[in-house]
C-alpha cells in the first residue's frame, strides 16, 4: 500500500532564513493530522511544501508515492475562506464543479456526470439548495462548506485544509467533522491546519505540533501533551487536564 | 568628447539640457514614492488626464500647465474619493479614467480645425521648445513638491510601511491625497520634456534602478534623482547626436541605465533580495 | 419621433459609415467579452501596457511599408510574453518593471516613426486610428481575429474562471499559472491588434476596460455580465459614430469618430456609476430607518 504523505527531515528556508525545519511525517490513506501551532509557526508553509509550491531546501516530501508537483491533481487544497473575493461572479455550483476541472481536461466542457458529481458533493455538505446562488452572498460557514464540496467533487486522495474551522457556525462545524470522517472512511488522508485544539480532537487521529520546527508528530494522544503544547506555545498556553489547553493569542 | 560638447552650443540645446536634468532629477526623486507605493499605473492615468486639460487650455488660450494641473488634480481627487467607496474598485475607476481622458483629449483636439498645438508634442514631449518660463516653472513646482515630501517624509514612510499603524496613530488619510497630488504635479511638469505617455518612464524607471543600489527611501530619492538626471543628459545627447525623438530617447536612456545597473549589481552579487514582495513569503 | 429615427439611421447611408459601423460592432463584441476577463483578472494595467507595446510593431511596419496588421501581430504576441514574465517577476517590483517594458517599447516605436518627415501626422494616425477609412479587407482581418479570440476563450473558459477566482487553488490543482496568464495576455494583445486600424492603439484600452466595468456595476452573474458588457460597447459605438457624423455634417464641428465613441462609453459609465451610488445610498438609508424604527 502506498503512503498518502511521507515527509523526511524537511527544511524550508526563505531568503536564507529557516522558516521550518526538522519535519517528519507519515500518513496512510484514511489518516488525519492536525497541524497545530501559533501564528507564524509554519503551518501554511508546510501545506505549501506538500503542494510543492515552496521548495524543500533539504529533506524530501513524497505525496501519494510521487513528487508533490505530480501528485497535485489528486490533492485537494481548501483555502481559508477570507482569501477569496466575495464579489466574484461565480455560482455555488460552478465552484463545486471546479474540483472536476482536471478530470474534465483542457478545452472540454463539463459533462452531465461532472455536473451531477458537483451537485452530489454540495448535497453532502447540505448546501445543494443554494447551488444557483452567487458564491459571495453565502455566509462564511456556507462558503467553507462549498469549498469542501469542491474537494469532494475532486475525489482527491489527500485533502489539505487551511484553518477550515475559522469563523464558521456550529452547523458547519458539525457538517465538516462528519464529512471529513466519511472521506477518511473512503480512504482519503487529511492534513488540517488549525489552532483549535478541541477541533483537532474531534477530527484528527494524528497531531503535528509546529513552531518554526517540528515539536512533535504522532498519534494525537501521544503527540498532544502538556509538555509539547508548552514547547509549542511557550508561556502562552495554560494547559488543562487531558491535553486540552487555553491559548492566548498574544 | 569635444564633439559631444559642441551639441550644446546653442541656447535651445542648453535650455533643453537644463530642463531634462531638472525634470529627470525631480521625477527620479518623486519616483521613489511611486515605486514604494506601487503607483506606476496611477502615474500613467494622471498623465493621460493632463492630456485633455492641455488641449482645452490651448484651445481657450490659457496656460497649458494650468490646464494640465487642473485636470490632473481633478482626477487625483476623484480617485482619492473612490478609494473610500467600497462599491467601486479603485483599479477599475483608475482604468476607466485613463481610457476616457485620452478619448476626451483627442475628441477636443479634433474639434479644433487647424489645431493650435502639435498633438505629438503633448504625447511624446518636445524638450527642444522649452523656454525660460518653462524652466522657472519646473524649478518652482519641483521645490514645492520636494519640500512637501521632505517635510512629511517620516509620516509617508510609516504610511507606506504600515497603513493600519499610521491610521491607528491618528494620521489622516489626507496624507495620501497630498502624496497623490505631488505625483500629479510632477507628471504635469514633466509633460513638456517627455510627453504624457512617457512621463511614467521617468517617474518609475530611475527609482526602480535606485532600489537596486540602496535600501532606504531617503537615499533612494537621492539616487533616483541622480539616475533621472543622468537619463536626461544621456537621452538628450543621444537624440541630438543621432537625430532621434528626444522624449523617447530620454525614456530609453533610463531603461538602459536600469539594465546596466542591474547587470553590474548582479555580477558583483549585490542584488539584495528585498525585492521579493512580502506576499510571496511563506506565512 | 421621425426626426430622431432619421438622426440615428441617416448617418449609415454612406458606404464608409457602414464599414465603420461594421468594424465598430465586431470590436464591441470582441472587446466587450475579453473586457470581462480583464475585469475579473484585474488586468487594467496590463491592458494599458499592451496597447503601448503593440505600437512599435505598428510603427516599424508602417515605416517599412508592410502590413500594419502583421506588425501589430508580431509585436503584440512578443510583448505579451515579455509583459507576462515581467508581471510575475519576484526579484524586481513588478508594477515598475512593467512600466519599464511599456515605456521602452513605446519609445522605440516613437523613435522609428520620428525618422519620417510626416512624423506628427503619422504618429496621430497610428495612435488613434481612422475608423472612417477602413476597407473590407481590414474588416475581414478584424473578424478573423475576433473569431479566433472568442473561440479560444470558449475553449479555455473553465480554466480562466478557476484561475481568476482562486489563484492558489488553481496552482494547487496542478495548473500552470504562467501558461494560463500567457494565453490571456496574448488574447488581450490580439484585441489590440484587431483594433489598430479602426481606433488605434491608444483608444482600444477604453473598449477593453470601460464596457465591462460598467456591466460590473449592475450585474452579478457572469453570463449577464458578458451580455451587458457587449451591449454597452455596441451602443456606445453606434451613438459615438452617429454623434461624430451628425456634428460634422450638420454642424460643421469635426469630432474624431473613435474618440467620440470613447467619450460616449465613459459618459455611460459615469451615469451608471452615479445611479448605482445614489440607489445604494438610498437603500442603505432605508434599511437604517427600518432598523431604528
Amino acid at each position: 500500500m502506498t503512503t498518502a504523505l511521507h515527509v523526511h527531515d524537511l527544511c524550508v528556508t526563505y531568503d536564507r532564513e529557516i522558516v521550518l525545519r526538522d519535519v517528519h511525517a507519515l500518513l496512510h490513506p484514511g489518516d488525519s493530522v492536525a497541524l497545530i501551532g501559533p501564528n507564524g509557526a509554519g503551518k501554511s508553509t508546510f501545506i505549501k511544501a506538500i503542494l510543492g509550491l515552496v521548495p524543500a531546501s533539504s529533506g524530501y516530501v513524497e505525496v501519494l508515492g510521487t513528487t508533490p508537483a505530480k501528485a497535485r491533481p489528486k490533492v485537494a487544497y481548501v483555502p481559508q475562506i477570507d482569501h477569496l473575493d466575495t464579489r466574484f461572479p461565480v455560482s455555488v455550483q460552478q465552484v463545486a464543479l471546479m474540483g472536476r476541472y482536471r478530470r474534465i481536461g483542457w478545452f472540454r466542457r463539463p459533462s452531465k456526470v461532472d455536473k451531477a458529481a458537483a451537485l452530489d458533493a454540495l448535497d453532502e455538505v447540505g448546501i445543494a439548495d443554494r447551488a444557483n446562488d452567487t458564491f459571495g452572498v453565502l455566509s462564511g460557514g456556507q462558503r467553507q462548506r462549498v469549498l469542501i464540496a469542491r474537494a469532494i467533487a475532486q475525489e482527491a486522495e489527500l485533502l489539505l485544509l487551511d484553518e477550515p474551522f475559522n469563523g464558521v457556525d456550529s452547523v458547519t462545524q458539525d457538517v465538516l467533522i462528519d464529512v471529513l470522517a466519511r472521506l477518511r472512511a473512503g480512504g482519503a488522508a487529511v492534513v488540517m491546519a488549525t489552532h483549535d485544539i478541541s477541533v483537532a480532537h474531534l477530527a484528527c487521529g494524528h497531531a503535528c505540533l509546529l513552531n518554526r520546527r517540528q515539536v512533535a508528530f504522532g498519534r494525537l494522544d501521544d503527540a498532544l501533551t502538556a509538555d509539547t503544547l508548552k514547547v509549542t506555545y511557550g508561556h502562552h498556553a495554560v494547559v488543562l487536564a487531558e491535553g486540552t489547553a487555553l491559548l492566548s493569542t498574544h | 568628447m569635444r564633439h559631444l560638447l559642441d551639441l550644446y552650443d546653442s541656447g535651445v540645446m542648453r535650455r533643453a539640457l537644463i530642463e531634462a536634468v531638472l525634470v529627470g532629477s525631480l521625477c527620479g526623486a518623486v519616483g521613489a514614492h511611486v515605486v514604494l507605493r506601487r503607483l506606476p499605473f496611477f502615474t500613467i492615468t494622471v498623465a493621460h488626464a493632463t492630456f485633455p486639460g492641455i488641449v482645452l487650455a490651448s484651445i481657450v488660450g490659457l496656460s497649458e500647465l494650468a490646464g494640465g494641473l487642473a485636470f490632473a488634480s481633478l482626477l487625483v481627487v476623484a480617485i482619492y474619493l473612490t478609494m473610500g467607496d467600497r462599491s467601486l474598485d479603485t483599479n477599475t475607476a483608475v482604468g476607466v479614467a485613463l481610457a476616457g481622458s485620452f478619448g476626451l483629449g483627442v475628441m477636443l483636439q479634433s474639434a479644433q480645425n487647424g489645431f493650435t498645438k502639435d498633438l505629438a508634442a503633448i504625447l511624446v514631449g518636445s524638450v527642444l521648445t522649452v523656454d525660460r518660463r518653462d524652466l522657472l516653472t519646473t524649478t518652482a513646482v519641483g521645490l514645492v513638491v520636494l519640500g512637501s515630501l521632505a517635510a512629511t517624509h517620516k509620516e509617508l514612510v510609516l504610511r507606506a510601511f504600515d497603513p493600519e499603524g499610521a491610521a491607528a496613530q491618528g494620521y489622516p488619510r489626507m496624507l495620501d491625497l497630498g502624496l497623490l497630488l505631488c505625483v500629479g504635479a510632477t507628471v504635469v511638469t514633466s509633460v513638456p520634456a517627455v510627453g504624457t505617455i512617457l512621463s511614467v518612464a521617468l517617474l518609475s524607471v530611475p527609482a526602480l534602478t535606485a532600489r537596486l543600489v540602496t535600501r532606504r527611501v531617503s537615499t533612494a530619492m537621492v539616487a533616483g534623482a541622480a539616475y533621472g538626471a543622468a537619463s536626461g543628459v544621456l537621452g538628450l545627447t543621444a537624440s541630438a547626436q543621432w537625430d532621434l525623438a528626444a522624449g523617447a530617447s530620454i525614456a530609453l536612456a533610463s531603461a538602459w541605465l536600469f539594465f546596466v545597473t542591474f547587470a553590474v549589481v548582479s555580477a558583483t552579487g549585490r542584488v539584495s533580495r528585498r525585492h521579493v514582495p512580502r506576499d510571496a513569503a511563506p506565512a | 419621433m421621425l426626426v430622431t429615427i432619421r438622426f440615428l439611421t441617416e448617418p449609415f447611408t454612406p458606404g464608409y459609415m457602414q464599414r465603420a459601423f461594421a468594424i465598430a460592432l465586431i470590436l464591441s463584441a470582441l472587446a466587450g467579452v475579453v473586457g470581462v476577463v480583464v475585469q475579473l483578472r484585474q488586468l487594467s494595467f496590463m491592458t494599458d501596457a499592451l496597447t503601448h507595446t503593440v505600437f512599435p510593431g505598428v510603427a516599424i511596419a508602417f515605416v517599412a511599408g508592410q502590413s500594419l496588421f502583421i506588425g501589430a501581430l508580431v509585436a503584440g504576441t512578443a510583448s505579451a510574453v515579455l509583459l507576462t514574465i515581467a508581471a510575475r517577476s519576484t526579484r524586481i517590483d513588478h508594477d515598475a518593471f512593467m512600466a519599464l517594458v511599456l515605456a521602452s517599447l513605446f519609445s522605440i516605436g516613437v523613435i522609428v516613426v520620428s525618422r519620417n518627415r510626416t512624423y506628427s501626422a503619422d504618429l496621430t494616425a497610428l495612435l488613434f486610428g481612422r475608423v472612417l477609412a477602413v476597407n473590407s479587407r481590414e474588416i475581414l482581418e478584424t473578424a478573423i481575429v475576433a473569431v479566433v479570440v472568442l473561440g479560444i476563450l470558449a475553449l479555455m473558459y473553465k480554466e480562466l474562471l478557476l484561475r481568476s477566482f482562486d489563484e492558489v487553488g488553481a496552482e494547487a490543482m496542478g495548473y500552470s499559472l504562467l501558461r494560463i496568464d500567457l494565453v490571456v495576455n496574448i488574447l488581450v494583445a490580439l484585441v489590440v491588434v484587431a483594433a489598430v486600424r479602426a481606433v488605434g492603439t491608444a483608444l482600444v484600452v477604453a473598449l477593453l476596460i470601460t464596457p465591462a466595468a460598467t456591466a460590473r456595476l449592475v450585474c452579478v452573474r457572469l453570463g449577464r455580465l458578458v451580455v451587458a458588457s457587449v451591449l454597452v460597447a455596441a451602443i456606445a459605438a453606434w451613438l459615438g459614430l452617429v454623434i461624430s457624423y451628425d456634428t460634422s455634417v450638420h454642424h460643421g464641428v469635426r469630432l474624431a469618430a473613435g474618440a467620440t465613441i470613447v467619450v460616449v462609453l465613459t459618459a455611460i459609465f459615469a451615469a451608471v456609476a452615479t445611479l448605482t451610488a445614489v440607489r445604494s445610498r438610498r437603500v442603505r438609508r432605508r434599511t437604517l430607518a427600518e432598523v431604528t424604527s
